[in-house]
């Protein structure tokens, strides 16, 4: 292998010596994070999750609410790569907010290798990845060096129901109720869930409720997080 | 005025009717996504027509015989066409399977005048057209000034069964009398543009061309200019266009050489996505490209391909593909191909005719669509799927997934074109975010362990009590139906008759089960 050159121009070399700060610093928060949709801010700091961070669901409502975190990003123009999820329902993506034209699917890859390569693809051509249930056969070294990799892409990762992979945020729905149904009539009209949100970058474990979907599929905001102080009412006139 | 060049157009009616064997008699229609884009004569005398709905063309002609579109196996067939034309004029360009166009001047001054050399041309081409045409009519030519006017003189001459010469400078007489519907066929105008022409008293192309160029270009804009400009014999190439500079071209010498078409075709991709990368940065289009194989022994393949709205990169590919495979049906071929070179011969500022519906491209699409053809290299395309739209009242049915190798990712907009009437009888949202295709078989009791069943008329027989599911037993909270269905009854083999319910497990589980001959299924479930 020849020796490196180092070439004047090139920004990794300048930041060697010294001319050019590192770029962590100069790109903006902004740059760094993708936006959720606003509904998440009562939940998520800031709205926005980290690039390079897995999103675990769990619970109930496990699916919509993974749909409902991959619709911010999506709706901003990131495409959405879904692996592991032959069984989504695309009528409820595209009501709760995913852009279906910039979502495609990975039925099953098959052998551990083939997952690997397959899920690598995805790391790099796409910035949300939707890991289902099927994606929890994968090696656990091979998750580990996946997610690594996802990382340094700077893509985010949403799991349902594949622990394997981890989680730098856990979203679970702690209880959810139907809304809508009786005893012979009615029609499911929308289910309210209690989303609790513990992780690494979660000092304390944040809850909020939902409608997890409403009634015209859409995630939508119920009241005000539990953990937000609670103004008294006063006197007025 | 620019002079506008003289042009020789030759135009097989319905070519892919053709190409599909129809015999003399027969009505046969071609298909592409559900609409008829070509149809035989018989077909047409039943009242079959162009843009059609199948069950359109269905319902005024029963026993027509419907036949898939396949613009690979139509632009094999017309290759032969090319060859022999190609063999008396210089530069032949393949506008589209069925359409070559020609520069007419040279030709006519070599055979002895427009009229000898269009019935040369014609008589070399019937003779090498592989497929009878006794179907759709037989092969037009018509020689005048400009791509429009050529392209009507080629529709006409094919009605009448003999070429037809336009004098150099008659092109607005000629175009005079015509519907303005013309424009659509011919020019590719949209038709509500040509429907807006009508409902403002503009039936034929003389009142356009009689207009002022500058009210109508500043009424409608650039379609209108081009509209009014080809309407009065004009020149029809969209303006900024022009030759490139020499050295755009882009090759591949192949060492050894490659045998395979595939290899080729998978080559043809980068130097397409480079040229049109090439082309892009200077803001520019290639609207006629010239594709040059050559094999070690010297044989060489040489097509020039043409589309007015620019070729984008899988355009190009797809012309590669088809030369490729036309020159290997051909059966001279002795060695494996040694060189493929694309040339852009004419190219135009690229007005953003071929945007996405969310406006330009974006790195992100870029990436995302390479990750496609990687992980269609990787796992194979039947697992690589994107959305498209289907319709329906199942859940399953409202999408449908098809393969992400042959979907056309920069474009969406046909594949997840939204419906313009809704399903009676789709359940309506929220919907279930995940769907069972097929259903996963079920069992539904009522309070004494009997399965429930539901009557012809939609009685349900007792309240469900239970689901039995994955092996373990659920008790119901909540449910509500039956929402009967009953779907395609006029078609025994795919009639379905089911009811369709939601039920609520005491553990919170939403499903939407379904019963159909007695037997329930699992169709989707709210997760």
């Amino acid at each position: 292998m020849p020796a490196r050159v180092v070439n004047p121009t090139h920004l990794s070399d300048l930041a060697g010596r010294g001319l050019v700060t590192r770029a962590g610093s100069s790109t903006t928060a902004q740059e760094r994070t993708l936006p959720l949709l606003p509904v998440f801010s009562s939940l998520v700091p800031q709205g926005a999750v980290q690039r390079g961070s897995v999103m675990a669901c769990a619970g109930g409502a496990a699916v919509s609410l993974a749909l409902a975190l991959a619709a911010g990003p999506s709706q901003q123009g990131a495409w959405v790569g879904a692996i592991g999820m032959a069984t989504l329902g695309l009528a409820a993506a595209a009501e709760a907010g995913v852009v279906l034209e910039r979502l495609v699917s990975v039925v099953e890859p098959g052998s551990d290798d083939l997952w690997a390569d397959a899920l690598a693809a995805c790391i790099d051509g796409f910035d949300v990845l939707l890991l289902g249930p099927a994606a929890q056969q994968v090696r656990a070294g091979t998750a580990r060096r996946l997610m690594a990799r996802l990382q340094a892409r700077g893509a985010v990762a949403i799991t349902v129901g594949a622990p394997v992979f981890g989680g730098d945020l856990r979203f679970e729905c702690t209880s959810a109720t139907w809304l809508g149904l009786g005893d012979g009539h009615g029609v499911a009209q929308g289910r309210v869930a209690e989303v609790a949100l513990t992780g690494r970058r979660v000092p304390q474990a944040r809850r909020a409720e939902f409608w997890l979907p409403g009634a015209d599929g859409q995630v939508r905001a119920v009241g005000a997080p539990a953990t937000a102080p609670v103004v008294p009412l006063r006197r007025t006139g | 005025m620019v002079d506008v060049p003289r042009l020789g157009v030759l135009w097989c009616p319905h070519w892919p009717v053709a190409v599909a064997g129809a015999r003399a008699d027969e009505p046969v229609a071609v298909v592409h996504s559900n609409r008829v884009v070509a149809h035989s004569v018989a077909a047409a005398a039943d009242g079959v027509a162009l843009g059609q709905r199948r069950r359109e063309a269905q319902a005024r002609c029963p026993h027509v015989r419907i036949e898939q579109h396949d613009p690979a196996r139509d632009a094999r067939a017309f290759d032969q066409v090319v060859q022999a034309v190609g063999a008396m004029v210089p530069r032949v360009e393949i506008t589209e399977p069925g359409t070559l166009t020609f520069m007419a001047r040279g030709p006519a001054r070599y055979f002895g005048g427009e009229t000898a050399m269009a019935a040369k041309v014609v008589h070399a081409a019937a003779a090498a057209v592989g497929h009878s045409l006794d179907a759709v009519g037989s092969l037009g030519l018509g020689v005048a000034d400009g791509r429009f006017a050529a392209g009507i003189a080629a529709r006409r001459a094919a009605g009448q069964g003999a070429p037809l010469v336009v004098e150099a400078g008659g092109g607005a007489t000629f175009l005079h009398d015509l519907p303005v519907q013309l424009l659509t066929e011919v020019a590719g105008v949209p038709s509500d543009f040509v429907h807006l022409l009508h409902r403002l008293g503009l039936h034929h192309l003389g009142a356009l061309a009689a207009l002022p160029a500058t009210d109508v270009s500043a009424r409608f804009g650039l379609l209108g200019a081009f509209a009014h400009r080809v309407a009065g014999g004009g020149d029809d190439r969209l303006p900024g266009t022009h030759d490139p500079p020499s050295g755009m071209q882009v090759q591949r010498v192949f060492e050894p050489p490659v045998l395979h078409s595939d290899a080729l075709v998978f080559v043809g991709r980068q130097l397409a996505d480079e040229l049109v990368t090439t082309l892009a940065a200077d803001g520019r289009v290639c609207t006629r490209l010239e594709v040059v194989a050559e094999t070690e022994h010297g044989e060489r393949s040489e097509r020039l391909w043409y589309r007015s709205t620019g070729l984008s990169s899988a355009a190009m590919v797809e012309r590669v593909r088809w030369q490729l495979d036309a020159w290997a049906q051909g059966g001279d071929l002795t060695a494996g191909v040694a060189l493929l070179r694309l040339d852009p011969v004419e190219v135009r500022s690229d007005d953003g005719v071929q945007l996405g519906l969310w406006g330009g491209r974006t790195q992100a699409d870029d990436w995302a669509v390479r990750a496609v053809a990687r992980l269609v290299a990787v796992v194979g395309e039947q697992q690589v799927l994107v959305p498209a739209v289907q319709g329906g009242r199942q859940p399953h049915d409202t999408y449908t997934w098809v393969s992400a190798a042959t979907a056309d990712l920069s474009d969406p907009s046909e594949r997840l074109a939204v419906p313009t009437a809704p399903w009676p009888g789709r359940l309506p949202a929220p919907s279930p975010s995940v769907v069972h295709a097929p259903g996963q078989p079920i069992a539904v009791l009522d309070a004494a362990g009997r399965p429930v069943g539901v009557s012809g008329r939609g009685a349900v027989s007792a309240a469900p009590v239970t689901v039995h599911l994955d092996g373990s037993a659920h008790d119901v909270a909540g449910w509500a139906g039956p929402w009967p269905v009953d779907e395609r009854w006029w078609d025994p083999a795919r009639a379905r008759r089911t009811a369709r319910f939601q039920v609520l497990t005491r553990s919170g589980r939403l499903l939407l089960v379904s019963v159909e001959r007695g037997q329930w299924w699992l169709s989707a479930e709210y997760c």
